[in-house]
């Protein structure tokens, strides 16, 4: 099982949002990580067949996906950044509703919508509505709507958004579980989720991928690239405006830096074990300022 | 594809603003039912010995069905001036009702009287026409019947079919675009039936609730007809009715034939709004563009005076499904030669209704099956 991306762009006006990307996914998760406007959304979208690319072409297992069209729409999941739903129906409606239009039989419907809402904690409340739900509820309904056909290509688009830390972890537990045998994509801004699942991380950056590997190898990939120092508390405004600033910890009079930089900043500076964290705001302080 | 189908009806009509514009429309065709076709407002007033009698409401309709069985058959000038004479008003009687002589025919006398009024000076004497002068060549082929509760029932559906029109547009222009509002677009995209079956779920689902809603809405009137009025007058002709709703029609038609006629355009305005609504709303970028968009095209064209352009641009805005609704312009036109015979220009609405639901049903699943998500 692989999904083949070649040479794909997508041109809005004068805008690449996605540059002449290849790469080769095969059984895994991967985790899509890069700023906002990096193009992560646009090249999901390109995956799942609902935008055409300006050029290039996405093949699952050597057919172009384009031409398989209902073919691979029946083993494709997704999960779109912003989720649309029916305020109206109760969760297990529109379950239902989404088993109807991924033309799974009645029977099975039925079964599969109340397992999915077990797993994500929503079978106490399936038959209330939508409209009703807090934001993290909606998107485990999301998430359990894309599970419905049992998918062999999952694309999860910001799929921890609105999510606490408790329901961060089932989802971890959730995609690890399902993952056997399948292709997940996942995107995200909260980097330790696709630190712990993510078999391989993609990094993107104005429409390019610019890294792409095993966790710890692209952490490496910033080796003496990330220092920890102490300073007083009164300098810190000043060190923020000269440098990257990866996390900062009062410590009474004194503050604990955690700077990215090429360039040792400080004489006290000391290397550090970088972080996935480390590595985004290396690639994208910029994009986030 | 069933499921689907259900699933597209219930999106379609569980909505506040669905809701509230049925119990509108339900409320309106009440109230027209009330007016028109009940027998409520209904009046005969006759001069009997100098006195005044008036009856109302249903006594109304049976004294109207009474006074018609005399006269029924073949309308002839004879008959007409014999209505004139033995039910107007004598002199006495006016000037003890305090009524107006002079203006006689102003006043309510039974359904024949006052069908017959362009026969008669304002003062209610025969003013010398004969049937030709009034009708034409199809004079001698009119009949005489009790028209009252056809014409009624047909102009009172007429008229609510405007708001049952405006009604299914709010009901249909989101079938598709409340995809791309609410972002389901995504979703359903990318199901496996996504761009096949359930944009066809979709359109079959449309027209499933505006056929259906119009065929109910046609059988209630026609009820209200039957319990107030029965179906007495069926086999009379439509250009003697006492609104003179069908007066302008140029060749002979009986109220039983209009009601068909009449069935077949309202379907047939059915068919091509709900086409029309079903490709707006696929290729609108919202739902409320679409809906602005659907209801312009629906109702703009009531307001154009089609009668000052030439006959084929008035026969084409005759077919304009608001027009359509409305019956009278397609009923004025006369019937078309072909070969031996002749041809009803009313059956146009057929191939015109099959194209659009053909041309609208092909590219609105084709615009949404390749919508691109933004």
């Amino acid at each position: 099982m692989e999904l083949r991306i070649e040479n794909l762009t997508k041109q809005y006006g004068t805008n690449l949002a996605v540059n002449n990307l290849s790469a080769n996914l095969s059984c895994g998760v991967y985790g899509l990580l890069g700023a906002n406007g990096a193009g992560k959304t646009t090249l999901m979208r390109l995956l799942c067949d609902i935008q055409r690319p300006t050029s290039g072409s996405v093949c699952y297992d050597g057919q172009n996906i384009r031409e398989i069209g209902e073919h691979y729409r029946n083993i494709l999941g997704y999960l779109p950044q912003n989720f649309g739903y029916y305020p109206d129906f109760t969760a297990y409606r529109f379950l239902m509703y989404m088993s109807a239009i991924k033309g799974l039989s009645k029977g099975y419907a039925k079964q599969r919508s109340l397992e999915l809402l077990d797993e994500v904690g929503l079978l106490k409340v399936k038959d209330k509505k939508i409209k009703t739900f807090s934001g993290g509820m909606k998107q485990r309904l999301g998430i359990a709507q894309a599970m419905l056909n049992n998918p062999k290509v999952l694309i999860l688009d910001e799929p921890t958004a609105g999510l606490d830390p408790k329901e961060r972890v089932r989802f971890r537990n959730l995609i690890s579980t399902f993952s056997r045998n399948k292709i997940v994509l996942l995107s995200t801004h909260i980097v330790s989720d696709v630190e712990y699942i993510a078999g391989e991380i993609l990094v993107m950056k104005k429409g390019q991928l610019i890294h792409r590997g095993k966790p710890h190898e692209i952490i490496h990939s910033i080796d003496g690239k990330v220092w920890e120092c102490t300073v007083p508390a009164n300098s810190v405004s000043l060190l923020s405006e000269q440098y990257n600033i990866g996390n900062l910890r009062s410590e009474g009079e004194q503050t604990v830096l955690r700077i990215i930089s090429d360039d040792k900043p400080l004489d006290t500076a000391v290397p550090v074990t970088p972080n996935l964290e480390d590595l985004y705001l290396y690639y994208f302080s910029e994009e986030e300022q | 594809m069933w499921e689907l189908i259900k699933f597209e009806i219930h999106k379609l009509l569980h909505k506040p603003l669905v809701w509230a514009s049925l119990l509108g429309l339900l409320f309106f065709a009440g109230l027209m039912i009330y007016n028109w076709v009940a027998p409520g407002y209904s009046s005969v007033q006759e001069d009997i010995d100098g006195y005044k009698v008036v009856q109302e409401g249903h006594d109304a309709v049976l004294r109207n069905q009474e006074i018609v069985k005399q006269y029924q058959g073949a309308l002839t000038t004879d008959k007409v001036q014999d209505i004139l004479e033995t039910y107007s008003f004598s002199q006495a009687m006016m000037e003890s009702e305090n009524m107006e002589p002079e203006r006689q025919r102003h006043y309510t006398h039974n359904c024949l009287y006052d069908t017959f009024s362009p026969f008669a000076n304002l003062n209610g004497s025969y003013n010398g026409k004969s049937i030709r002068d009034v009708y034409g060549e199809i004079a001698p082929d009119l009949i005489i019947g009790y028209s009252v509760g056809w014409e009624k029932m047909l102009y009172a559906l007429a008229y609510s079919f405007l708001v049952w029109g405006c009604v299914l547009v709010i009901i249909l222009s989101p079938v598709f675009s409340e995809e791309y509002t609410k972002g389901t677009d995504a979703l359903i995209l990318t199901g496996s039936q996504g761009q096949k079956k359930c944009p066809g779920a979709k359109i079959i689902a449309s027209y499933a609730i505006s056929l259906d809603g119009s065929v109910i809405f046609i059988c209630i009137f026609f009820l209200s007809l039957l319990a107030y009025h029965g179906p007495e007058g069926f086999e009379a002709s439509v250009q003697l009715g006492e609104l003179g709703f069908f007066t302008d029609t140029p060749y002979v038609l009986t109220w039983g034939e209009a009601f068909g006629f009449a069935c077949l355009l309202w379907l047939g305005a059915t068919i091509v709004l709900t086409a029309m609504a079903l490709l707006i709303s696929a290729l609108a970028k919202n739902s409320f563009s679409a809906l602005v968009i659907v209801f312009v095209l629906f109702v703009v064209p009531l307001f154009i005076r089609w009668t000052d352009f030439p006959a084929v641009l008035r026969l084409i805005g005759s077919l304009l499904p608001i027009n359509q609704m409305q019956l009278q312009g397609l009923f004025s036109f006369d019937r078309l030669a072909l070969g031996s015979g002749e041809v009803n220009l009313m059956w146009l609405v057929v191939p015109i209704s099959v194209i659009a639901l053909s041309i609208s049903a092909l590219l609105s699943k084709k615009s949404f099956a390749n919508h691109q998500v933004v």
